[in-house]
């Protein structure tokens, strides 16, 4: 009788449910983000606090994928992409944390306070 | 664990195994095709059951078959779900390219070490690592990759050994049906 799993499959597992766990773990105790990078096809990245509710819409090449930022977190509210990933990844607040709409080409990513936030722009919109 | 039941140099072996690979083809896109109609529970999560046959085929004939099958599955898929060209057929590009580089290097270097189970597990896992890669590439910053490494490769090394033991059970009822129709040629060739 062969054995089930050898010794070698049982390290390999246990090694990696370890470190996606630990991983998983270091990420989740970042520190709540304070702004908001979007980019969105060849657009130039912009940036937004995190601390003022408001909706932004952008374009990609699909059409206008729509964010909301309130309660300190962004999340993806609607997207013309056909599996709605970035929809289904929900809010992001914490540093690091980053919803990608592939087919779309929108990335919102969580930062630290990274200077200032590109308040004109969104008022100029 | 070696599978050289059969002969590659009788031609009924050599049907035999045209066959088999071809409808080992056909059931990987049609397991593809399905999983692309399942919605995932989680985000990014694909159970990844077409690498049954990618891992059978590794198995029973080798790495340049299973290559082989995978760019088949990734071109003739993508013609399927309409996304020749598309960001998703590069992603299922790189991922099932990297797949099938590192099972064939598992096999190949560790044979006694892995069996199909740890083999598929690192299949999952270079998945994951190769349509992180491609979206890096194209448009992804690293740092963002790395961010979603961690859920991936947890989910990726569960639903992987899963699908090695699958995969085991194929493979072990092809090669013992391979070893039977083998006896079989030698003994018609003896007789004829």
């Amino acid at each position: 009788m062969r054995r089930v799993l050898t010794a070698g499959d049982v390290f390999l597992i246990v090694l990696l449910v370890g470190a996606s766990v630990a991983a998983a773990i270091a990420f989740a105790r970042a520190p709540a983000g304070a702004t908001v990078s979007v980019r969105a096809g060849d657009e130039i990245e912009r940036r937004f606090s995190l601390s003022e509710p408001r909706t932004l819409r952008v374009r990609g090449p699909l059409g206008e994928t729509e964010i909301a930022i309130e309660d300190g977190a962004a999340r993806v509210v609607a997207s013309p992409c056909a599996r709605k990933v970035c929809v289904r990844m929900g809010a992001a607040r914490r540093t690091g944390e980053t919803l990608v709409c592939v087919p779309n080409r929108v990335i919102v990513r969580i930062e630290a306070n990274a200077g200032e936030a590109d308040e004109f722009d969104a008022i100029l919109r | 664990m070696r599978f050289s039941a059969e002969r590659r140099d009788h031609p009924r072996a050599r049907i035999r195994r045209l066959v088999t690979l071809s409808l080992l083809t056909a059931a990987s896109l049609v397991l593809f095709l399905f999983e692309a109609l399942i919605p995932a529970p989680l985000p990014w999560v694909r159970l990844g059951l077409a690498n049954v046959m990618t891992l059978t085929v590794l198995y029973l004939y080798g790495p340049g078959d299973a290559f082989l099958l995978t760019l088949l599955r990734v071109v003739l898929g993508s013609f399927l779900v309409g996304a020749f060209l598309a960001p998703a057929f590069f992603l299922s590009l790189g991922g099932g390219l990297l797949a099938v580089s590192a099972m064939s290097a598992a096999r190949a270097l560790a044979p006694r070490r892995l069996s199909i189970v740890g083999v598929s597990v690192l299949g999952a896992v270079a998945h994951n690592a190769g349509q992180l890669l491609v979206l890096s590439v194209f448009f992804l910053r690293g740092a963002d990759a790395v961010r979603l490494l961690p859920y991936l490769t947890l989910s990726a090394t569960l639903l992987g050994a899963f699908i090695g033991f699958v995969a085991r059970a194929l493979v072990d009822r092809l090669a013992a049906r391979a070893a039977a129709a083998a006896s079989v040629d030698a003994d018609n060739t003896e007789s004829s």
